[in-house]
């Protein structure tokens, strides 16, 4: 649909490289992608992808890439599939979510470049219900999926004009909602699934990347929360306070269940709040309300965090470690990981870890 | 004893009725039958039974012959294996989005009386449909279906395409938006500057109220119907009346009540009132008094609807054409038309309850309307038709007098 006559355009192709027609074109009419990954004419590709993957988890920008020639268009369209591949490969959650959220902010900022009819083609080529009548209309239930991570009044589909299943928003609007949309399919799509072969193509990038992702989590495991071993944590809540910690959405049962734990292993209000609060785009008043009424501040009663049967149900466990299978609470984890921790390291100055609640 | 006996010879009347029921009366399945969940709770007590799947209608069918469930559900959802024992293993696919309306969730319902009741639900139901699920979402009468309960509700089913891979987050945003919940003020009240005022080398800027007009689509175009409904209540009470209740505003005291009254119906007048309010300005008000109206109109057009149900995409609901054990009423199909005139009480009715009349023993003296008749039921033996007395059965508030033997005998309860 946006080549005419038989020949695409490669520009658009590589620009907007997650397009359906972009595969279809890689499938059917480029270079297979074994012959990119081993020729030496690809270099370039391989480089873009890399690059890509690794500017994403360090900065979490992805550069622009030059597309003055049908070579260098090439070079850009072939880095997609790559860089996606070097990503599952490593198969690591934050490194997906880090990548996701990069190419589709990515793409924004070309969208917000396009002529509005274009960006009517676009988003329908995203298989999106919409159309343009001086204003930009999508079908609701296409927002509401684009939308789901955003919180915030400004995003409730009630406080925007709907009719006859329309949606009616601003292009800037528009633009936020198409990359939403972007996100929560790429990462979605992801890990795809990866060979031997693959892993043999990348394995020294891979090595890099999991060396990098690990360092992050010590750093994370050595945050200071006082009295408190993160490193001890079960897999749910550590994998819940570095998504917080990298100023990442956590749904809101997550919220609870992180806030909970941390309240239940002994912290108070004050030190809870400030954990939240240095992180960046952190929203003052819901999560110190929230944080108040967790905590108890308010109401007076405190909460106990779920149970893993709960934790699984919210889809907030990312898949039991060994430990977890004697525990059905994760703050039973944290005890038991505690004890055996200090009983190993015989300092004996281990935190006393509360015992879970009754179940 | 004898209390025990007949709560038994009642079970077994009631047992044999809807076997009878289920033997002659179709059930209205739902599409991708083979892919739902199925759920049963039975007339001995007990647990819901759920987690059952069939493979064709005759399995289901001679299921409930065999053994005559008092309730019978599907799930909202399909599933690749519905009869998978929990929800990990049964692979969610999709589910249809439910609504569920209840006299429970009608503001004021209490003490309107059954019939009451009923009527309350209907009128709330018929404006989720026209105003919201048609109107706003766009769904078509073909993709929807509208059932009574066969208690003291109706549901909708919505199937559409887009909707049916919607996760919970996203149906509960559906449901903030019927029930006018998380609304911001602003979107639909805006102070604009309108003009500049200059005094001695000061300027100052005068701000105005602006709302939407009652055509602008979605809620802005609703709360200001809302706003013109409340003008209009307000116009047709007398000045006492009116302040009272413009002082249930909130914000609003003594002093801006009068000042809104005097505004509206003195200096302007009703007609000039709501003229103004329909071309979207509510500049002649104190501010916040505006306000207070704008929050007013939202509150007079919230919908109604059980959020639960709405965002529970695992939610079992109860199979359209299947009998309601707590009332021996039919789970009703209704087009949208139907539900204008629909009388639960006579409409619901299977027709094979006769009308011949039995004996029954009623706990509690009752007063009831069913198929356009009043009865007045006192407490102790009575002979009712057969519609009503299973009804009343159903209900837990007679029971069965099965044979003569204890005609002449004392009651005890
Ligand atoms: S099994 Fe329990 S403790 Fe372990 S990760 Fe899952 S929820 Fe957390």
């Amino acid at each position: 649909m946006f080549g005419g006559e038989g020949g695409l355009d490669l520009k658009v192709l590589a620009t907007y490289p997650f397009l359906p027609e972009a595969s279809r074109y890689i499938r059917e009419e480029g270079p297979p992608l074994e012959e990119v990954l081993e020729h030496r004419a690809f270099g370039n590709s391989r480089h873009l992808a890399k690059e890509k993957v690794f500017s994403s988890l360090e900065s979490g920008e992805l550069p622009e890439l030059p597309m003055s020639s049908p070579p260098e268009c090439l070079a850009a369209l072939y880095a997609y599939p790559l860089a996606r591949i070097l990503v599952s490969c490593v198969g690591d959650p934050f490194l997906i979510r880090r990548f996701s959220l990069a190419e589709a902010s990515l793409a924004r900022r070309r969208f917000s470049r396009e002529d509005p009819a274009f960006l009517m083609q676009l988003s329908q080529a995203l298989r999106l219900d919409s159309s343009i009548d001086g204003s930009y209309r999508l079908h609701f239930s296409d927002f509401l999926e684009a939308t789901k991570r955003l919180r915030g009044k400004e995003w409730k589909l009630i406080n925007h004009p709907v009719q006859s299943g329309y949606v009616i928003l601003s292009r800037e609007k528009f633009l936020r909602v198409l990359e939403g949309h972007l996100r929560n399919r790429f990462e979605e799509e992801l890990p795809l699934e990866v060979n031997e072969f693959l892993l043999e193509a990348f394995w020294e990038d891979v090595a890099k990347l999991r060396e990098m992702l690990q360092e992050r989590k010590s750093n994370l495991q050595s945050t200071d929360l006082g009295r408190i071993t993160v490193a001890n944590f079960p897999p749910c809540t550590q994998g819940l306070l570095a998504t917080v910690l990298a100023s990442e959405n956590v749904p809101h049962q997550g919220r609870f269940a992180l806030v909970s734990f941390l309240n239940n292993l002994g912290l108070g209000f004050e030190e809870i709040y400030r954990i939240f609060a240095s992180v960046p785009d952190f929203r003052e008043s819901v999560t110190r309300y929230q944080i108040e009424h967790i905590t108890g501040r308010i109401s007076g009663t405190e909460y106990t965090s779920p149970e893993c049967s709960t934790m699984k149900s919210y889809g907030l466990c990312p898949g039991p470690d060994s430990l977890c299978q004697r525990i059905t609470h994760p703050l039973g984890y944290y005890r038991l990981k505690t004890r055996t921790m200090s009983r190993r390291s015989e300092t004996g100055s281990m935190a006393k870890a509360p015992t879970p609640p009754e179940e | 004893m004898e209390a025990e006996e007949r709560v038994r010879t009642t079970l077994k009347y009631l047992k044999a009725k809807f076997k009878q029921y289920y033997e002659t009366t179709p059930l209205h399945l739902p599409p991708r039958f083979g892919r739902r969940e199925y759920g049963f709770i039975f007339f001995d007590g007990g647990y819901i039974q759920r987690h059952l799947a069939f493979s064709s209608e005759a399995d289901l069918y001679s299921f409930l012959r065999s053994r005559l469930p008092s309730h019978i559900y599907h799930s909202a959802a399909y599933y690749e294996n519905p009869g998978a024992p929990t929800m990990g293993e049964k692979g969610w696919m999709g589910a249809d989005l439910i609504f569920d309306l209840d006299a429970d969730h009608i503001p004021g319902s209490i003490g309107m009386g059954y019939k009451g009741m009923l009527e309350a639900v209907k009128d709330q139901v018929i404006r989720l449909i026209d105003e919201f699920l048609e109107q706003d979402m766009g769904f078509k009468s073909s993709e929807m279906t509208i059932s009574f309960s066969g208690a003291r509700g109706y549901h909708v089913h919505v199937r559409h395409q887009k909707i049916l891979i919607l996760k919970s987050h996203e149906r509960r945003e559906i449901v903030d938006y019927i029930t006018g919940t998380g609304l911001d003020i602003d979107f639909i009240a805006r102070s604009e500057p309108f003009e500049l005022k200059t005094y001695k080398e000061r300027s100052r800027t005068l701000k105005r109220l602006r709302i939407p007009t009652p055509s602008e689509p979605g809620w802005r175009g609703r709360a200001s119907r809302g706003i013109l409904r409340w003008v209009d209540q307000m116009s047709g009470l007398p000045e006492e009346e009116a302040l009272v209740e413009i002082r249930k505003l909130e914000g609003v005291g003594q002093a801006r009540s009068a000042k809104i009254y005097d505004t509206l119906f003195k200096r302007l007048g009703r007609e000039q009132a709501l003229e103004r309010v329909r071309s979207g300005v509510l500049d002649f008000l104190p501010r916040a008094g505006g306000l207070s109206i704008a929050a007013q109109g939202v509150n007079l057009m919230k919908g109604v609807t059980d959020e639960p149900v709405t965002s529970d995409i695992k939610r079992l609901i109860r199979v359209i054409g299947s009998l309601h054990g707590k009332t021996g009423l039919m789970v009703v199909p209704l087009t949208r038309d139907q539900l204008e005139d629909f009388d639960p009480l006579t409409d619901a009715i299977p027709p094979i309850y006769s009308h011949e009349t039995i004996r029954v023993h009623i706990q509690k003296g009752i007063e009831t309307d069913m198929m356009g008749e009043t009865f007045n039921l006192k407490r102790g033996k009575n002979r009712v038709p057969e519609y009503l007395a299973i009804f009343l059965m159903c209900r837990g508030m007679a029971t069965l007098v099965s044979g003569t033997h204890d005609e002449e005998s004392e009651e005890t309860v």
